[in-house]
């Protein structure tokens, strides 16, 4: 079953009694189950299990009220092979969704259910822009630069996009544009930007001695994972190509150095910020934190900080 | 080529306690790099069989967690007397010898399993403390040009530069590789202009040591660090072969960076020159 399925039975009101929705749109499911709900007239429930349900759904009564009962990753329904044989009968006029995180394809249930699940696969950009225009008018360059702090997730630019309603609302709507109002949050990092990869762009900070550039790049490598031993290891043979170009007397560097072009390069931009002497000592103490990593005898967690301490 | 050379006080040792019944169901073989060690299983099995018995003979094809487990359920089922090896069990993973750790409580009737590692801190303590633990002995000048004689015999005057810095089989192998002359020139220039180059260009010595295990035609560390000591010993640069030494020894540190370790010897030794001290 896909997404247009869906919006179908929606619209023509002939709803299943059971859906099975997976995928990363979390923000767009929820839209659905509202759309559900509305189009088959019953009141919204968010369940932990079916078990919390069984008994209400089996019992016959004439104020029984019907439901559209949402619950996630429920295990029972899914391990439980008679109660997904019953499923139907006891279902009766209420609705059931079930809300898988992460399905496992080669699962029995999978198999059998495999027609009813739904997957709310990333929205595409040119959709998600449109998701975005009906929420607040940004040009299309905010737009796009939203969607990339964003990841393209649906759910997180909802998140921005009410901080900017937010700080409209408290600045006054008359006052400042939409525009106006993001191009302030993301400047002031109120709008909350992914660490990128930045190993290199740290390194380089540290050689050329910019102390807060050097710290804030550093944090940045550890949100997105950069291991220390990577980190020690790029600094200790950057500063050793800075040493051998800066030391090299001879005209021809590669030639006396080894060195290939690319790295005498990247070693020339940080000439004579440090003197032969302080990048030896760079050298040595990469050197002896990563003996004392291996040893025990240093904690990993710290070293950078010792180092960026000893040198900046 | 099973023939062992040297190791005969060791081997008598193991034999008899083959003839008395006595030798252990789990032991670990401790050498150095090069050595023979990983022959042992083999000699075990063959001066088994030379008394009357019916012995097999195998060996793990490598040291990761499913060969190990394979080998141990084998071991279970075997009907005859079974020498297993598993060598160089120096980078086990944790996994792998745990799962050895079940062979060491209760080994089964009819299998014999010999371990050989260049260090034995490589391995867990429980392991250790469950093994009979046999230490080979270092070879002999005699013993090496035995070595020579048999598989270089057309290399006989490259002995006394040799025995310099070659202390087995393996590194005999390892330098006859390289060739005996050459590596023996480039230790010779090493130590000749060590100090009298600039320092981006003593930077470039690295560049001909293997530092990783991906650089095969490159000098191999520990054995160019053994020449260069040899050499300076030849040369009476004493203070040169103390702080090689030092750096000889770090190389036991496992997953150390074997670069940045090479390029703090580089600095020393030439600050050490410099300053007049060899």
């Amino acid at each position: 079953m896909d997404v247009v399925e869906i919006k179908n039975h929606i619209q023509t009101k002939s709803l299943n009694s059971f859906y099975i929705l997976t995928g990363v749109e979390w923000q767009v499911q929820k839209i659905y189950i509202n759309m559900i709900a509305q189009a088959s007239g019953k009141e919204l429930k968010y369940i932990d299990s079916i078990s919390d349900v069984y008994s209400k759904l089996g019992s016959k009564s004439f104020i029984n009220k019907t439901y559209v009962y949402v619950m996630r990753d429920d295990k029972e329904l899914v391990q439980n092979e008679k109660l997904q044989s019953r499923l139907e009968s006891i279902i009766g006029q209420n609705i059931l969704i079930l809300l898988l995180t992460s399905p496992d394809k080669r699962t029995k249930f999978y198999k059998t259910y495999k027609d009813v699940i739904c997957d709310f696969e990333p929205l595409k950009p040119a959709v998600l822009a449109k998701y975005i225009d009906k929420e607040i008018s940004l040009s299309n360059e905010n737009t796009d630069k939203l969607m990339q702090i964003c990841e393209y997730d649906y759910g997180r630019c909802l998140l921005e996009i009410d901080k900017i309603k937010q700080y409209r609302l408290g600045y006054g709507e008359k006052e400042i544009f939409d525009n106006d109002a993001f191009m302030m949050l993301l400047k002031e990092g109120t709008i909350y930007q992914p660490p990128k990869d930045a190993i290199f762009d740290f390194i380089d900070a540290v050689l050329d001695r910019k102390v807060n550039l050097a710290y804030k790049l550093y944090h940045e490598c550890l949100g997105v994972g950069e291991a220390v031993m990577v980190m020690l290891t790029v600094l200790y043979n950057n500063a050793k190509a800075l040493l051998q170009v800066q030391s090299c007397k001879s005209a021809d560097i590669g030639k006396s150095t080894g060195l290939t072009s690319f790295q005498i390069f990247g070693a020339k931009k940080h000439l004579n910020t440090y003197k032969d002497g302080e990048l030896v000592y760079i050298m040595r103490l990469c050197q002896r934190c990563q003996q004392g990593i291996v040893t025990g005898a240093m904690d990993e967690d710290n070293v950078m900080e010792y180092i960026l301490c000893q040198i900046l | 080529m099973n023939e062992m050379i040297g190791q005969k006080i060791l081997l008598k040792q193991i034999y008899s306690q083959i003839d008395e019944g006595i030798f252990p169901r789990f032991s670990i073989f401790v050498g150095q790099f090069g050595d023979e060690k990983n022959k042992f299983a083999y000699q075990i099995a063959d001066y088994m069989r030379n008394t009357g018995e019916s012995v097999m003979y195998a060996s793990a094809s490598d040291c990761k967690v499913d060969t190990i487990r394979n080998i141990i359920e084998e071991s279970y089922k075997c009907t005859i007397q079974t020498v297993y090896a598993i060598n160089d069990v120096d980078d086990m993973s944790l996994q792998a010898k745990n799962s050895l750790l079940k062979i060491t409580e209760e080994p089964p009737n009819k299998a014999y399993f010999v371990m050989t590692i260049n260090d034995l801190n490589n391995t867990l303590p429980t392991i250790r403390s469950r093994a009979s633990i046999y230490y080979l002995d270092r070879y002999s000048y005699t013993e090496l040009g035995d070595y020579i004689s048999l598989k270089y015999p057309s290399n006989i005057d490259a002995l006394d530069t040799l025995f310099g810095f070659c202390e087995t089989p393996g590194d005999i192998d390892i330098i006859f590789e390289y060739g005996v002359s050459e590596f023996y020139s480039f230790i010779c220039k090493v130590v000749d202009n060590i100090s009298a180059v600039s320092g981006s260009n003593a930077l470039k010595i690295s560049g001909n040591i293997q530092i990783k295990d991906s650089d095969p035609d490159k000098y191999d560390l520990r054995l160019f660090w053994k020449a260069f000591c040899s050499e300076c010993f030849r040369r009476h640069y004493l203070k040169a072969i103390k702080l090689t030494s030092q750096y000889l020894s770090a190389l036991h540190t496992k997953s150390i960076n074997k670069g940045m370790l090479f390029d703090m010897w580089l600095f020393d030794i030439r600050k050490e020159w410099k300053d007049g001290c060899c």
